[in-house]
């Protein structure tokens, strides 16, 4: 019996997926989106009840055009659209929880559009650098500014039609921003009995959703913790207006500080994730939240204070990484190499002194490879593995054309050791592409 | 108070399974000696093709960069074939089995152990191919590091993948192998105090090994807190020490020396009864088989009556930190520490993968605090380089990342790449 016979047993086959740990917890990307959706159910339902079903109405246009334009655009741009994940039904949601509820209805359409738009066009769910509502909302600020009519709570609102400027009333916010003392008492910002955004007016509503993340462990607590802590400690020592302390607790409960902190700001893709980083970034939030609410060109600071934070998530954390991060290890050979002659013609490859020379000559041209094939654009290498075997390819023949023969063989001869069966595997049609050591079994018609 | 590290996971909601009475499957149709899984070596048979072999006998050498190792049969039987590669180099043979078992001469050293010189245990470790996990490989190279550098002395006992059992199993059957093991280990390396490193909720085993050191002075126990990835020898190191040791192949370095259980039990039969190390206890779906190494997978799971027709995948190792099998018939070999059976419609469908949201879960759990998902995201665009710049070479592999991503990233596989084309090979 030839030994090739031996390992001819094969098994069903085994999705790619799988050669990771072959365990996963019940966390899944739909899953935290469901979270953020039930922890925003409360502040929504509160809404109704201050304002109407228009708040609904505000939602569904927001979330809709979220959703259509995420259908389109990733169709435009040839990717694989994934509105199951529901991370536009979350960016829809969240857009019209910055809105009020008299808003024109076409605001929140031309938002979702937005922010959608540079979601897509700054690299995607996940890859995306700006938080999407955040910068739809910003844009709507700058531009449509006066058409945010904001009215007292209990004002019936029709459903579609405008609201006209009659029924507008001031927020504690725009008091802030002129100079005055609110007419709200705390306990009304705290329960939310008065006029703002959406999603802004009940403070122990947020509060409640973003305790509810927290002990899911979607959030962590350093980012909103930092965030308004800052905001508090900054506003009470160096208030606007000379009344109280009271100011900084009205600074913290009037406008988007507490919303932005713990929905806004800790948005998995725009916030950073070392926790020394987490607790600069926050503080960033809230100083330049403060910083914006004096010079007052905005309604509340606190949205594009986090809308510039967000650009620095990555560099922070990047920064904190090489600051406190693990010491790199020195990677050196423990031993004086054995080179062993195996046939009398080959070497089996050793790192070290004897061949130090020729590891480095090696090492070089797989780097000066890898700077020519990292210059491929992102797109190829996004999406499958016919593209990284494709380049992969191109990684050996530039190896082959620079390396002497010899150090081919060996070249050849580690990656023989690296995989884990080669030789005696049954021929796969495109396996021997495969550079890692993964083991994965391809669809073959005859198992069993 | 339980000593732990940072990061890590608790994947023993469920309690332990019980160790049942272990299998013994010492006589397998044929075993298969493989050494081409174990970067730069060869093999030199010193046996030929279709000559008798017995239990116990050498069949050739190892050649490796750690020297030239001997390589022994663990079942009797013939040669049937010495394993050629396409360019002529041996890597391995196959042994088919006649169930005689007749056993090779052995003779141990029976003096005492205070004469014994550490050289002259590094000497029988190294003759009877004793190893050990982490690069390494071998327990006489261990000890070569960390003769005379180590100022303290851990014995680990901690098991805490998901329903990996052997090294517990071997603890409970065999405890007096392990702890005498334990003190030929401290021989070497000249020190006169171990601590047993045990998790506190491993009662049963914690009870067993109590009993046992009550009167002797060399041994206490320290125990941890449970939590995968506990059994590793860098965490342990982190969890009693509070170092991750930077490197595993300079142990020196942290000045601990880490050893296994099954290294102290492989060495104790090395130094007292001559017995080479081709004999390990493997969890094999649900329960604990001891096996010569070399076995074939197909072979253990019809012992356990596991069929292969109910199997979507089986993985050589826990489901942590396991390799999927390409084939049934891969040998088990001395790293193989479980062999788990993914059954068809079973829960642990892994779905497909989503774009990375960048959640920072991964970096939450890493217990050798690195950026998992950032590594990854380099490996994916083939930036080897700046991958070891954030610590590619620090990974452990031991999968906590890929556990928690709720988009289901292959992380552990994209880094495991990444490390074996780091320049300057610092991975293995």
């Amino acid at each position: 019996m030839k030994v090739v016979e031996l390992f001819k047993r094969n098994l069903p086959p085994v999705k790619r997926g799988l050669n990771s740990a072959f365990l996963c917890g019940s966390c899944s990307v739909p899953g935290v989106m469901l979270h953020v959706m039930a922890a925003l159910l409360p502040i929504i339902i509160w809404g109704v009840y201050l304002f109407g079903f228009r708040v609904l109405t505000v939602a569904a246009v927001s979330v809709a055009a979220c959703v259509v334009s995420e259908a389109l655009l990733t169709l435009l741009l040839y990717k694989k659209a994934k509105i199951s994940d529901l991370t536009a039904v979350v960016t829809g949601l969240m857009l019209a929880m910055t809105l009020p509820a008299a808003t024109p209805l076409w605001i929140p359409a031309v938002g979702g559009v937005i922010a959608i738009a540079v979601k897509q066009l700054s690299g995607g769910t996940g890859r995306n650098f700006l938080n999407p509502a955040l910068f739809a909302r910003t844009v709507i600020m700058l531009i449509f500014g006066r058409m945010m009519i904001y009215t007292a709570p209990f004002v019936k609102l029709p459903l579609f039609a405008n609201v006209s400027d009659g029924l507008s009333a001031g927020t504690a916010m725009g008091m802030l921003n002129d100079g005055r003392f609110p007419t709200e008492s705390v306990y009304e910002l705290l329960s939310g009995k008065c006029a703002g955004n959406i999603g802004e007016i009940s403070s122990i509503l947020i509060l409640l959703g973003g305790i509810f993340l927290l002990l899911r462990g979607i959030i962590s607590y350093r980012i909103p913790v930092a965030f308004s802590l800052t905001v508090m400690a900054l506003t009470y020592l160096f208030p606007r207006i000379d009344v109280d302390s009271s100011y900084a607790v009205y600074s913290i409960l009037s406008g988007g500080v507490l919303f932005a902190a713990f929905f806004m700001a800790t948005d998995h893709s725009t916030s950073p994730c070392m926790p020394l980083a987490q607790f600069a970034y926050g503080i960033g939030c809230g100083a330049l939240t403060v910083l914006f609410r004096y010079s007052g060109l905005f309604y509340d600071g606190a949205y594009p204070a986090v809308l510039i934070m967000n650009e620095l998530s990555r560099p922070l954390d990047l920064l904190f990484y090489r600051l406190f991060g693990p010491k790199k290890t020195a990677a050196k050979p423990k031993k004086a190499p054995v080179a062993v002659p195996a046939d009398g013609v080959t070497e089996t490859h050793a790192p070290g002194a004897d061949n130090a020379a020729d590891d480095t000559a090696v090492f070089e041209a797989v780097r000066d490879a890898d700077t020519k094939t990292g210059e491929t654009p992102e797109e190829t290498d996004r999406d499958a593995d016919t593209a990284e075997t494709a380049v992969f390819e191109a990684v050996r023949e530039e190896e082959a054309s620079e390396t002497p023969p010899e150090e081919d063989a060996d070249e050849k001869a580690e990656e023989k050791h690296v995989d884990a069966v080669p030789e005696i595997l049954p021929d796969e049609p495109d396996g021997e592409n495969e550079p890692e050591n993964d083991l994965m079994i391809k669809e073959e018609p005859d198992n069993g | 108070m339980a000593f732990t590290f940072t990061g890590g996971l608790d994947l023993l909601k469920g309690g332990r399974r019980p160790v049942g009475r272990i299998k013994t499957l010492l006589n397998p149709d044929y075993t298969v000696i493989h050494l081409s899984k174990n970067r730069g070596s060869s093999f030199e048979p010193c046996v030929n093709e279709g000559d008798p072999v017995a239990v116990y006998q050498r069949v050739g050498t190892e050649i490796c960069p750690e020297g030239e190792i001997p390589v022994y049969s663990g079942v009797s039987g013939r040669l049937r074939e010495i394993l050629k590669n396409d360019k002529g180099l041996f890597y391995g043979a196959v042994i088919d089995t006649d169930g005689e078992e007749r056993t090779a001469p052995v003779t141990g050293y029976d003096g005492a152990l205070s004469e014994l010189t550490p050289e002259r245990i590094i000497g029988i470790l190294k003759e009877k191919a004793v190893p050990c996990r982490g690069p390494l490989r071998f327990a006489f190279n261990k000890i070569g590091v960390l003769q005379k550098k180590s100022e303290r002395f851990l014995l680990n006992m901690c098991e805490s993948e998901p329903g990996v059992a052997s090294r517990k199993a071997l603890c409970l059957t065999d405890p007096d192998a392990v702890l005498n093991g334990a003190k030929i280990l401290m021989r070497a390396v000249d020190i006169r105090k171990c601590e047993i490193v045990i998790e506190k909720n491993d009662k049963e085993l914690l009870k067993v090994i109590t009993d046992k050191i009550k009167r002797d002075r060399l041994f206490s126990i320290v125990k941890v807190k449970d939590k995968y990835p506990q059994d590793e020898e860098a965490y342990v190191t982190a969890s009693v020490c509070g170092v991750i040791p930077a490197d595993l192949r300079r142990p020196d370095r942290s000045k601990v020396a880490v050893f296994d259980a099954e290294t102290a039990e492989a060495a104790f039969r090395a130094v007292a009864y001559g017995i080479p190390y081709c004999r390990r206890i493997v969890t094999v779906d649900t329960e604990n088989v001891l096996c010569p190494i070399g076995t074939p997978i197909s072979e253990l799971l019809f012992s356990c009556g596991v069929s292969m027709e109910d199997c979507r995948c089986i993985i050589a190792g826990g489901p942590m930190r396991g390799v999927a099998c390409r084939s049934a018939d891969e040998p088990v070999d001395a790293a193989t520490d479980a062999v788990t059976v993914i059954y068809h419609g079973d829960g642990r469908h892994i779905p497909e993968m989503t774009e990375c949201t960048s959640c920072g879960k991964c970096v939450s759990v890493c217990p050798s605090r690195i950026m998992p998902f950032y590594t990854a995201e380099l490996s994916r665009k083939r930036k080897y380089a700046k991958c070891a710049e954030y610590g590619a070479a620090a990974c452990t592999e031991c999968g906590c990342c890929d556990y928690v991503c709720p988009a289901y990233v292959p992380i552990k596989k994209l880094i495991r790449t990444a490390k074996q084309r780091l320049p300057g090979d610092a991975g293995d």
